[in-house]
């Protein structure tokens, strides 16, 4: 994000970043700190910004960490997205995603709060492979694997992103026990859930705690009223 | 991402968040009016935010746009702040038989018996595992910032907001509303974030 000249000084942007990348300058401009910035857009919003001074840059780095800091499609050029997640529990009573007897568990990295580099995620990604897991680095990200050529932005700042993983769930204390060790080595964090059909919940729930992993009560739940309409 | 699962308040009986939408080529023809009709039905049961990023939120945009915008493509979310409203909307959804889908985030067990209740057959689910790793954050402010699924919330606003309740300069509610107009979803529960911003007070 850069500020344009319309910017009065007022300072009514400066606490609603959320990483506290927006500074005074000297001659009492707001100013961005590109480092910081994560491009999660929150400055554009017109009710934070009365003179809607803030900007996208458009430039090839700027681009890069918007395809993690925007989690609104709203906000995102769909260009900039290689791949989307393929499950969503909020609408699977009509598309089915999630697979019959696997569970999908999502990592969702520094998470809250946010703030970490894609080296990071890369980081986690091959130690995750190295313990035989197969994450897939998904929803909204570019796949830098796939092109060499963005190696440079590696150590950029990137808001969040998550890992999928399909899995019994027998298999869920122990990727559970994985990434706590890998995250906690990078002193990153990481948010956790498990999504699966509901013929797997009590299944499910009797591995957690026979495996001692931390549940909390609380979950998302499609109630399966939905359907196919001609 | 999962937007409204790592809720992270010490008072989970009063956060549900209903969700209702259609998907495209399956249930879209005809789901605006649908979904005005289920909002305007369970307005009565005084659900404290609802909206989407493209129609606006309560704490943003004036209700009788965000109906006005409300089209076949929405994405309804409204929370409620107790369990008894979220079931009622829920017995009203399925009353209505609108052939969208719906989910509830809330306490599983009290769902799951809401449904079970109901006669609802659940599709699926998500269940929260927590987090790992050290965030960093005070239990309060991690609160109110897992309340913006979308990470828009700042820590910043955050800490000046509960040294504004802790002063006596401003309500913890509507400071919680201040926090909360930066969600462009409609997840943001400001009757929770009341709560952790009042415990300053106390």
């Amino acid at each position: 994000m850069k500020v344009n000249d319309t910017c009065t000084g007022c300072e009514a942007c400066l606490p609603y970043c959320p990483q506290g990348a927006i500074h005074m300058t000297e001659e009492a401009q707001a100013a961005v700190d590109r480092e910081l910035c994560v491009e999660c857009g929150v400055c554009i919003d017109p009710d934070i910004c009365p003179v809607a001074a803030f900007e996208e840059d458009q430039d090839e780095t700027a681009k890069f960490k918007r395809s993690f800091g925007r989690l609104l499609s709203k906000h995102l050029d769909r260009r900039d997205v290689v791949k989307d997640s393929p499950y969503d529990v909020k609408t699977n009573d009509v598309t089915a995603k999630i697979p019959k007897n696997k569970v999908v568990m999502r990592l969702e990295l520094n998470r809250p709060g946010g703030g970490l580099t894609f080296r990071d995620v890369q980081q986690m990604g091959a130690e995750m492979q190295q313990q035989g897991w197969n994450p897939d680095i998904s929803s909204r990200t570019l796949n830098i694997d796939e092109d060499r050529s963005m190696g440079h932005l590696l150590d950029q700042r990137i808001l969040t992103c998550h890992f999928e993983v399909e899995l019994d769930p027998e298999q869920v204390p122990d990727i559970v026990r994985d990434a706590t060790r890998i995250v906690t080595e990078h002193h990153l964090w990481v948010s956790i859930n498990v999504a699966g059909l509901a013929e797997t919940i009590d299944r499910t729930q009797n591995v957690l705690k026979a495996g001692g992993v931390t549940m909390e009560p609380v979950a998302k739940v499609n109630l399966g009223l939905g359907r196919r309409l001609s | 991402m999962t937007h409204a699962v790592h809720r992270r308040i010490p008072e989970i009986e009063s956060d549900y968040v209903l969700m209702m939408r259609s998907s495209k080529g399956i249930n879209r023809a005809g789901a605006g009016a649908k979904l005005l009709e289920f909002l305007e039905r369970i307005e009565p049961l005084g659900p404290v935010n609802f909206g989407n990023p493209a129609d606006g939120t309560l704490l943003r945009t004036e209700r009788d746009a965000i109906k006005k915008n409300i089209n076949d493509g929405s994405n309804l979310h409204i929370v409620f702040k107790d369990s008894e409203s979220a079931r009622k909307a829920v017995e009203i959804a399925r009353d209505m038989d609108t052939g969208l889908s719906v989910s509830l985030t809330g306490p599983l067990d009290r769902i799951r018996g809401m449904a079970a209740e109901m006669g609802l057959r659940i599709d699926s689910f998500q269940i929260d595992l927590g987090t790992i790793g050290n965030t960093h954050l005070d239990s309060a402010t991690e609160g109110i910032l897992s309340l913006c699924g979308h990470m828009r919330v700042s820590e910043n606003l955050i800490k000046e907001m509960r040294e504004k309740v802790k002063a006596g300069e401003v309500e913890p509610e509507t400071a919680a509303r201040e926090i909360g107009k930066v969600c462009l979803c409609g997840c943001f529960n400001p009757h929770a974030a009341g709560k952790l911003l009042n415990g300053d007070v106390k």
